[in-house]
């Protein structure tokens, strides 16, 4: 009888449950199929999978969906001040608002912005002239005028916390100052040739809201740009923009950009695959890759970029300091083989001499092709015998007591890095260099190169969209001695008096005179190996089942290419 | 049956003690790791400028390098219920940014943990008190297997069957991205539907161990001499089995639960990262990451002050459940 009634009991607790959960699960589907909600601008506004895949045949591209992916934390998004760097996600800048020129990364070029054309120096080249684009307004109505650009420039003098590339120091910027309604002028104590490439990392704020507020502290939650995109809402799901009708561009043809958020990136491309989100900023599980790209209509752009991968060496650890063993280390490493099974291809191999093939003509790209750089186990053996290095018990080679072995750090929950880890630790083996792997967070890993705890570490440096700051990394003012935080991204500690002087002397040179010195710069970084540089990574996934009018001379997802993006 | 008071002042006093050494190690551990944030975020942005260095410092209050002067304005601004500010949400209050994250944690972590205890309790007696059954033998295959792969598995697995190729459930998220434009009910049938799935996940992730307790526990209780005593009093087959068998089994089980309560504020983090579920386990995860000292601080205390309240509610309950410990 107990036993009955304890079935029924149970059946009838899975009834409730059942219950329960059914209608919610019929319900939800609601928002995934409620085409057509109303949005503020009343416009008709569609979010979902169904709604993209229904879009509007005739035309009437405002009424569409577009969704982006990316990984926003939390903690990104605090603020929509482009003025800070901490609490915000800085890819969504690119949307809302627009510097004075933007720095094309797909072909190494500064575009005009709210600048009309490439600016004019003068002939001492301390001063630089920039006329800016009338057509811009703001997206509250206000008119965009000089005194937004003189005003963001000064409010970099006011707060040094917020100059972050130091503009009004070391013997830069002097003044800025409006020339009209729409001229500005840049007033230099000393000639920087590299300010327009400094002049498309500062986003212009409107004067008429910033200047109300402390620019250190002002949240801007309801962001006010000239960008392709008005910021709508946000949530612990989704930042939601609608599309710019005034922008001095062209009207976006899609309606609504929303960023959908992730935590990580194997959740991000398996909504690719699902087609339930049509691209990312570069955010991409690589090892899934072969299975998006089965889908035709799925593509992946692939450009140089800003990031280079390496191995980063510590230049002060016993071992590491000989720059044959150095050299070892960067013949011993097969980038091609490397970008090819590690990255599935989607990658571009790196130049010894550092410089991304993104910065153009000043690269040295003979070095990419030189047999003297080009991955060979034997060489890098010859190198270290001859410099009298000695095989262990152990096959890892010794000199005075010092054994070449190294622990590597990598970073965890990272498959494509630890296939790549395990490749390279593996040449180094055959190269008679011992290796120990850990594994560290990417932020441990920063925080491990800026304080110089390590010997060898596998990471990404990112340098700003200018060939002399990118340079720079090497310069020995960026670094300090380990277990010091370095001031910059001289995480190898690496010292060298030509270079400085080089670097120094570059950075006030013309133009021609910067690139021989950039390439003399690239032949003695390339010789010295302070890092083995492996590739440089910029890509940008995205889908053309629902979408058309990519424009892949800039990034497929950038604002520049999603202002032309229109539904199938 | 009423408390001790001395019982009840020791517990108390002890739970203050430990709070006043978990506020103190909260101060410390944070600042073991090494490296300053201020000069973290200068030296991957900046290039070199230590200008901005000193004025991210100032910005942050990390001007004054003394351990003992951060130590005292801790200490003052924690007497005045102040948190302090987050670095990396910089100037948002500590207390705000927690208070944003915790509902979702609780939402899902507190009804995963109560469905797990009582579908594990209810599956264990059960099997316990019919050993050797096609039920008991299939609970403990399953039991086993669950508890042997890890969670993010579990996670993964629901999420490619029931999000990806059924498409019944979303893949992610705690709500639709078109939730702003929904009414108040489609705005809960939104968090409910996408709160299926990783609570599902997370329940079934801790349910093993939860049927394996209970069920062992109280197989030795049906055991035990007093059950004897008991069936040759005459006392009835069920009074023996939930009085005496159950009550007592259940008194390990009742300590697990009120300490898994007491992580609850914690967050699940795998769930919330395979999820993409906002919550507390993330937000402490990166603030780690990212030195932000004042928001690991405040994450840590609001954990230890949940843990200790929740452990002194379950010393005081526990001689209603137990007289024997009234009388120790």
């Amino acid at each position: 009888m107990w036993k009955f009634q304890a079935w029924k009991k149970s059946l009838a607790a899975f009834a409730i449950m059942t219950m329960m959960v059914a209608p919610l699960a019929a319900c939800s589907k609601s928002p995934q199929t409620n085409t057509n909600a109303a949005s503020p601008n009343g416009n008709t506004s569609t979010t979902s999978n169904a709604e993209a895949a229904t879009a509007p045949q005739n035309g009437e591209a405002s009424s569409v969906s577009y969704r982006l992916g990316d990984i926003v934390n939390p903690e990104q998004t605090n603020n929509f001040n482009p003025f800070l760097k901490t609490g915000n996600y800085a890819p969504l800048f690119d949307y809302l608002y627009n510097a004075l020129y933007y720095f094309n990364p797909v072909k190494g070029e500064l575009v005009p912005r709210l600048a009309v054309d490439a600016g004019t120096w003068s002939e001492d080249g301390k001063s630089f002239t920039v006329k800016l684009n009338t057509n811009a307004k703001w997206q509250d109505g206000e008119a965009f005028t000089a005194d937004d650009v003189v005003y963001t420039f000064q409010a970099l003098k006011e707060h040094a916390a917020l100059d972050f590339y130091r503009l009004w120091g070391d013997n830069r910027l002097k003044d800025v100052k409006a020339v009209g309604e729409d001229t500005v002028t840049f007033e230099l104590n000393a000639a920087f040739p590299s300010l327009p490439n400094y002049l498309s990392t500062i986003y212009i704020v409107p004067e008429h809201v910033f200047s109300k507020e402390n620019p250190e502290t002002f949240l801007n939650k309801k962001p006010i740009g000239t960008g392709a995109f008005i910021f709508q809402s946000i949530n612990e799901s989704a930042i939601i923009l609608k599309a710019n009708a005034a922008y001095f561009g062209g009207a976006p043809k899609i309606g609504e950009l929303i960023i959908q958020r992730f935590k990580d990136s194997p959740g991000l491309t398996l909504s690719l695959q699902k087609g339930e989100i049509q691209g990312s900023t570069g955010t991409l599980a690589m090892p899934s890759l072969p299975k998006l790209l089965e889908n035709k209509d799925n593509k992946l752009q692939q450009y140089p970029g800003l990031s280079t991968y390496a191995v980063i060496i510590n230049n002060e650890k016993p071992g590491l300091k000989d720059p044959v063993v150095r050299k070892a280390i960067q013949l011993a490493i097969d980038k091609k083989e490397l970008v090819e099974k590690g990255e599935m291809g989607a990658a571009t191999v790196g130049n010894p001499g550092f410089l991304s093939p993104g910065f153009g003509s000043v690269v040295d790209q003979e070095l990419l092709n030189s047999p003297d750089y080009q991955a060979n186990l034997d060489k890098a053996n010859e190198l270290l015998t001859g410099a009298g290095y000695k095989k262990n018990g152990k096959g890892v080679y010794e000199k005075d007591g010092v054994a070449l072995s190294f622990t590597y750090y990598t970073a965890a929950n990272a498959p494509a890095q630890n296939k790549e880890a395990a490749m390279i630790t593996d040449w180094l083996a055959k190269a008679g260099i011992g290796t120990t792997i850990k594994m560290a967070t990417w932020p441990e890993l920063t925080s491990i190169a800026v304080a110089g705890n390590y010997d060898l570490i596998q990471n990404g440096i990112t340098v700003p969209p200018d060939p002399q700051a990118a340079l720079e990394v090497f310069h020995s003012k960026m670094t300090a001695p380990v277990g010091q935080n370095t001031p910059g991204l001289n995480w190898m500690r690496f010292r060298d008096d030509q270079i400085d002087a080089w670097l120094d002397q570059a950075s006030t040179a013309s133009a021609e005179a910067r690139t021989g010195l950039y390439k003399q710069i690239q032949d003695r970084i390339a010789e010295l190996a302070p890092v083995a540089v492996l590739y440089t990574s910029g890509k940008a996934p995205y889908s053309e089942t629902k979408f058309t009018g990519y424009d892949t001379t800039v990034p497929a997802t950038s604002a520049i290419s999603l202002a032309q993006v229109s539904a199938k | 049956m009423r408390i001790e008071p001395a019982y009840a002042v020791r517990r108390v006093a002890f739970a203050a003690a430990t709070l006043l050494a978990a506020i103190i190690m909260n101060f410390l551990l944070p600042r073991l790791i090494a490296g300053n944030p201020a000069e973290m975020i200068a030296s991957q942005t900046a290039l070199g400028s230590a200008e901005v260095a000193d004025a991210i410092k100032k910005q942050f209050g990390l001007e004054n390098d003394s351990l003992l002067y951060q130590f005292k304005q801790y200490i003052v601004q924690l007497a005045h219920g102040n948190l302090g500010i987050s670095y990396f949400n910089y100037p948002t209050p500590v207390a705000g940014v927690l208070l944003h994250a915790l509902p979702w944690t609780l939402g899902i972590v507190l009804v995963s943990t109560l469905v797990s205890y009582s579908a594990g309790w209810l599956i264990g007696i059960r099997g316990a008190l019919k050993p050797g059954t096609w039920f008991d033998n299939v609970a403990l295959a399953v039991s086993f297997f669950i508890n042997s792969v890890p969670y993010f598995w579990i996670g993964i697995l629901l999420i490619l069957l029931f999000g990806y190729k059924l498409d019944w459930f979303p893949m992610g998220q705690a709500f639709a991205v078109d939730y702003d434009t929904l009414s108040a009910a489609g705005k809960l049938r939104s968090i409910a539907y996408h709160a299926i799935l990783p609570t599902v996940s997370l329940a079934i992730a801790s349910l093993a161990s939860h049927i394996l307790v209970l069920r062992n526990n109280l197989s030795r209780a049906l055991t035990e001499d007093y059950m004897v005593l008991a069936r040759a009093k005459g006392l009835s087959a069920r009074r023996r089995t939930y009085q005496y068998g159950v009550r007592n089994a259940f008194l390990p089980a009742f300590t697990g639960f009120m300490l898994t309560l007491g992580h609850v504020v914690g967050g699940a983090i795998t769930m919330e990262i395979v999820f993409s579920y906002p919550g507390i386990g993330m937000l402490t995860y990166n603030a780690i990451l990212n030195h932000d000292y004042p928001l690991i601080q405040g994450a840590f205390l609001m954990i230890a002050v949940s843990i200790i309240t929740v452990n002194l509610l379950a010393d005081l309950i526990y001689p209603f459940i137990d007289p024997r410990v009234n009388l120790s």
